[in-house]
């Protein structure tokens, strides 16, 4: 198969080898010329990215928290496996997602801390048509800066949702599987297929096409964009306001494939990208298979083919086993422990195994240089959950680690104690300025958070 | 006149006016009728029945707590127990019902009423409900535009295009509303959608092309999907064009196109072509340019006054086509549909049934099967549910086929034989492999072939017994009453319960299992009032299971205790086991046929049960009952209600 959305015209060779495919991008060192010194450059070369990662059903507080404040801490259990990387990771306590707590709904805290967790907003409780929550941060980034790249963003996911019934007291199973909200009523659907994920970054072609057919290619999809775009307007005059809301959603699709097509001939930056085995099945092994997924999100970066992206490293709510780590019940059913200390600490290991895997992504990132310095110093990656204590369903004192230097806007190796329910989406406007992205208000938000640059 | 009896089957409107509300109809409307307009006629006899009988119950039950006073649950029963009212404040007086006949209310701490006054109110309130009902005229209610689901869109690429590559395994997942994932509103269409939708056409308009011409040479005309025509000579050529792509187009978009849609098409086979490429090329152009509109990913219904709420109309024969055929194959409609839609005579009632009896017997109603049973019954999930191997080594991939087979053909055997839908409920046959039969504990069944099996237990029989429910409804490493009482609760007698309070603390699962006192736990549970109201209602239909365990083997003892599989219903009914549960379900089948007959409707157009539809699904479960209760009689009963075969405007109504 061939196509211009999945690659096709991107100038670097990909083969299919056995089960797996694999991209093989040529070292390129010589792109990189001797102006890149040049501030301006360097920019353009080394983008700031955003991203997020979930954990969850909330963590044990007391293997998480660091004891003492400020640049001398030790970390606690549950963070050790970021030892390595304790200079360059901000661990950040006393925020919360105030609006994730009932506010008059009832049960469903799993539902909100998720649909809260990038929005700041309180769900609405439906099961039904009428889903609501707010637009996330890393939509509000990728509607500003998505457009410098291929994809504007990238959402994935380590859990196939579920595939009928509802998800959680009367909420639609589209608040505990999506954190990542393109308008206050359409969460993004997201990948949890590694090999469809390469696909949508790469395609999988044998060999690139000459100039010409590209362009009479570009061509034809362009006309067949034209004509589908006037046959929606003539459609849209009889239709009645929900059915026209539902094409303005197709419409939006169009334009941004058309953008596409245009931008696709923009020279794509190289760099030294190591082979990367994609298998087609998804991996039994839940570490292999979130490390798979990491190693597609370094190469998305890497590759400048988005600069934002979200990864559930588990749906909110998750009954996920984690056996190889001692823990026998699922994951919910254990984060209600109700005290038990063998729950506990069970519960502790499938944390600091989570955080093991993110301490993965932590080091590739950290391992590849680009620029004046490392992927990892020219990114901000928030790692946390919508839930503090699991136990007691509580938004506040949530979960929150944030690993990178975000091209110099953050001074991690830190432990930095916010006064008690202070917004999360704060720290989200200090992101989104860190990328170059003022703004106001984005959900409860009260303004940005201090002392993330010293 | 005794209206104590249990009038339901052969209920009749009296056709006089009540003096509370008269004659008058809400809306005024005499050409064509308004949507929802209720027009109750008087019936003096049952008001004065109600004075006698019905109004000191609710006096002395009831408006202590639910009255002018005091309004526990925000009810006030003293200002809506009113005769004229009854019936009309509709969700009230549901609920209201539903709690007394269950036995929920007058809470246990009250004195019991006489179990013959229960049955005289509840009846009442019924009869009242239908009245209003009958008298309302059908609000058929709007359905939004529906995208094809993975599903719909690969089984119509196989169908428009001989293409059977499943490319739609690679879109997202679709979002499911009402337990469904077929619901228009709900599903919504990200850029990642038309990012795979591009890449789609692209591939299956090339492989359609490809395999088409390969074939042509000995491909008569009328078997051909594309090339319909002949094509030398420009002359030829430009009216061939226009005749392949009027027919794809028209397939494509399921109903008919005009001559700018065809123009359209053309100028881009044209445009092909003048770049130097082939005429099939161009082709596959116009088919690429099909398979991203709006018009094929959409079935789309147009309205001639579409914001006008008060305007109502029956669907026209292409879009009931459609209806039928996404409906029961999941796809779109074939020639015979097609046919019938052209010639105009698919609404007629014979041409209907005939065409409904003829989708459900073919090979492709086995979507129905996997799309509305999958998920009505939660099937799908077999390949997800956790349980935990180190426990159950037996419970391995091919045993989750095997079960979820099991309920497959279970479905269709009641489909397409026409069997009775109680059935689902309870039953003396399955259908089994040796495996699965080995699970069971039943002999004689030889080899890796389903076949049917009578099963001369009480063990089995009905898709409560079978494996796949059994273990869709299990912890990993234990059963739990609750879970199996409330999936009873929601998707069998469509009464779920509503989910529990914030501050509620849950049991402690371990501990429980340690000392297998689950029961006892949840007995002390159901001794906080707070619980009591839905845990009496929950639990003893999942302890009446718990002969099962997680994967569904019969089990007599759990460890060394012995197991208890009795219960006591609120209703005050004791039974032993979930032979008697089940015989006790199928007494009064009402809340089971309707229960089915809403989640059918939804699955078939697309959108929740509304509270507007209330009298289309109580026409459909009288229909069911006359009917013998036979699956055909469900079937058409949905396919001919208002809500089916009618659309109105958008917005609001008066």
């Amino acid at each position: 198969m061939s196509s211009f959305v999945t690659g096709k015209t991107l100038a670097r060779r990909t083969f299919l080898r056995g089960v797996g495919a694999a991209v093989a991008l040529p070292a390129l060192d010589a792109m990189f010329p001797a102006v890149a010194s040049a501030r301006s450059l360097a920019r353009t070369l080394s983008p700031t990215r955003l991203g997020f990662i979930y954990i969850p059903n909330g963590v044990i507080r007391e293997n998480w928290e660091p004891a003492e404040v400020g640049k001398s801490f030790e970390l606690p259990t549950s963070l050790e496996p970021l030892a390595p990387f304790k200079d360059d990771v901000l661990v950040m306590t006393g925020l919360a997602q105030m609006n994730g707590r009932a506010l008059g709904d009832g049960a469903g805290d799993h539902a909100r801390a998720s649909a809260t967790f990038l929005t700041g907003v309180h769900p609405h409780k439906t099961n039904g048509v009428d889903i609501e929550a707010g637009v996330s941060v890393d939509q509000v980034a990728a509607q500003a800066v998505g457009h410098k790249t291929r994809l504007p963003s990238l959402e994935l996911s380590l859990e196939h949702g579920r595939l009928a019934g509802n998800c959680d007291s009367g909420y639609s199973c589209a608040y505990s599987n999506s954190i990542s909200w393109r308008t206050e009523t359409t969460p993004n659907p997201h990948e949890y297929r590694p090999r469809q994920v390469f696909n949508r970054l790469f395609g999988d072609y044998t060999e690139a096409e000459s100039p010409e057919d590209r362009d009479k290619r570009r061509k034809y999809h362009r006309s067949v964009l034209d004509l589908v775009q006037d046959d929606t307007r003539r459609l849209k005059r009889k239709l009645g306001s929900t059915d026209r809301r539902k094409l303005d959603e197709y419409l939006d699709g169009v334009r941004m494939l058309e953008r596409r097509i245009d931008s696709s001939e923009n020279v794509e930056r190289m760099e030294d990208v190591e082979e990367l085995n994609v298998p087609k099945d998804i991996p039994s092994d839940y570490a292999t298979y979130a490390r798979l997924m990491f190693d597609l999100q370094v190469l998305a970066f890497q590759t400048d083919q988005t600069r934002i992206f979200t990864f559930m490293m588990g749906n909110e709510g998750s009954g996920r086993q984690y056996k190889e780590v001692g823990a026998e019940g699922g994951h919910h059913e254990l984060s209600h422990h109700r005290g038990n200390e063998s729950n506990i600490e069970q519960l502790a290991n499938i944390n600091r195994y989570h955080m093991e895997q993110f301490a993965y992504f932590v080091e590739r990132l950290k391992s590849i240089r680009e620029g004046d310095g490392t992927l990892l110093d020219h990114s901000m990656i928030l790692y946390g959950s919508g839930l503090g204590d699991g136990n007691r369903h509580s938004h506040d004192d949530l979960p929150v680690i944030l690993a990178g230097r975000g091209g110099g806007t953050l001074d991690p190796g830190r432990h930095l104690k916010y006064p008690e329910h202070t917004p999360l989406n704060n720290l989200a406007l200090s992101l989104l300025a860190g990328l170059g992205v003022e703004t106001d208000q984005l959900g409860d938000s009260t303004g940005k958070l201090d002392f993330l640059a010293m | 006149m005794n209206f104590g009896k249990r009038q339901r089957r052969n209920f009749v409107i009296a056709a006089v006016c009540v003096a509370a509300i008269g004659c008058q109809t809400v809306f005024e409307s005499s050409d064509s009728p308004t949507p929802g307009a209720v027009n109750v006629p008087q019936q003096p006899e049952r008001e004065a029945y109600f004075a006698d009988n019905i109004q000191p119950f609710f006096e002395e039950h009831c408006f202590r707590c639910h009255g002018e006073k005091k309004q526990e649950a925000g009810l006030n029963i003293e200002a809506l127990a009113a005769f004229g009212r009854i019936g009309l404040s509709e969700g009230k007086w549901e609920r209201i019902l539903m709690m007394v006949e269950s036995g929920q209310m007058p809470p246990p701490d009250r004195r019991r009423p006489h179990e013959d006054d229960v049955a005289d109110v509840a009846d009442f309130i019924e009869e009242q409900l239908e009245t209003v009902w009958a008298a309302t005229t059908p609000d058929p209610g709007r359905v939004t535009a529906r995208r094809l689901n993975r599903q719909e869109y690969n089984n119509t690429v196989r169908d428009l295009l001989g293409v059977d590559s499943e490319p739609a395994d690679d879109f997202p997942v679709d979002n499911s509303g009402y337990g469904f994932d077929n619901i228009g509103d709900v599903l919504s269409l990200s850029p990642l959608h038309l990012e795979k939708y591009m890449a789609a056409a692209e591939e299956i308009a090339e492989e359609a092309v490809r395999a088409e011409l390969e074939k042509l040479p000995e491909l008569p005309y009328e078997n051909r999907l594309i090339f319909i025509c002949r094509h030398d000579g420009d002359d030829h050529t430009r009216k061939c064009a226009r005749a392949v792509v009027r027919h794809l187009a028209s397939r494509a978009y399921r109903r008919p196109v005009d001559r700018r849609d065809v123009n359209r098409l053309t100028d881009l086979v044209r445009l092909v072509q003048q770049e130097g490429d082939s005429f099939e090329r161009g082709v596959q152009l116009a088919i690429e340019a099909l398979l991203v509109s709006p018009r094929f990913l959409f079935r789309i219904e147009q309205d001639r006054r579409p914001e006008d709420p008060e305007t109502m109309r029956y669907v026209n024969d292409f879009e009931l086509a459609s209806r039928l055929s996404y409906f029961l194959w999941s796809s779109m409609p074939d020639e015979e549909l097609f046919d019938a839609a052209y010639a105009g005579r698919l609404r007629e009632p014979e041409a209907l049934e005939a065409q409904v009896r003829r989708m459900i017997q073919d090979e492709k109603a086995w979507a129905f099967v996997d799309n509305f049973a999958g998920q009505w019954l939660q099937l799908r999930n077999m390949s997800i549910v956790r349980i935990d191997r180190d426990k159950f080594p037996e419970f391995d991939s091919d045993m989750r086929r095997h079960m979820r087979k099991e309920t497959e053909l279970y479905f269709d055997a009641v489909i397409r034989e026409d069997r009775s839908v109680l059935e689902f409920v309870d039953s003396d046959y399955t259908y089994l492999n040796e495996p699965l039969a080995e699970h069971y504990g039943i002999e004689g069944v030889e080899g890796d072939e389903f076949r049917r099996v009578e099963v001369a237990s009480a063990q089995r029989g009905g898709v409560l017994t079978h494996g796949s429910i059994l273990t869709l409804t299990s912890y990993p490493r234990r059963t739990s009453p609750v879970v199996r009482g409330a999936w009873i609760l929601e998707n069998i007698l469509g009464t779920p319960p509503p989910p529990p309070p914030d501050d509620v603390p849950d049991l402690d699962e371990e501990q429980a299992e340690l000392t297998g006192g689950l029961r006892e736990q949840l007995e002390q549970h159901r001794s906080n009032e707070s619980c009591a109201s839905c845990h009496s209602r929950i639990d003893p239909l999942g302890f009446g299971f718990e002969n099962y365990d997680p994967i569904g083997r019969w089990r007599e003892k759990e460890g060394e205790d012995t197991v208890d599989a009795s219960g006591i219903l609120p209703s005050g009914r004791k039974f032993n086991g979930s032979k008697e549960l089940r015989e006790i379900l199928l007494e009064d089948p009402d809340d089971f046929v309707r229960c089915l007959a809403e989640k059918m409707l939804t699955y078939a157009i697309g959108r929740g049960v509304e509270r507007f539809d209330r009298p289309a699904v109580a026409e459909i479960e009288r229909r069911v009952r006359d009917g013998g209760y036979r699956f055909s009689s469900l079937l058409m009963a949905i396919v001919e209600s208002p809500p089916f075969r009618m659309r109105r405007g958008e917005g609001v109504r008066e």
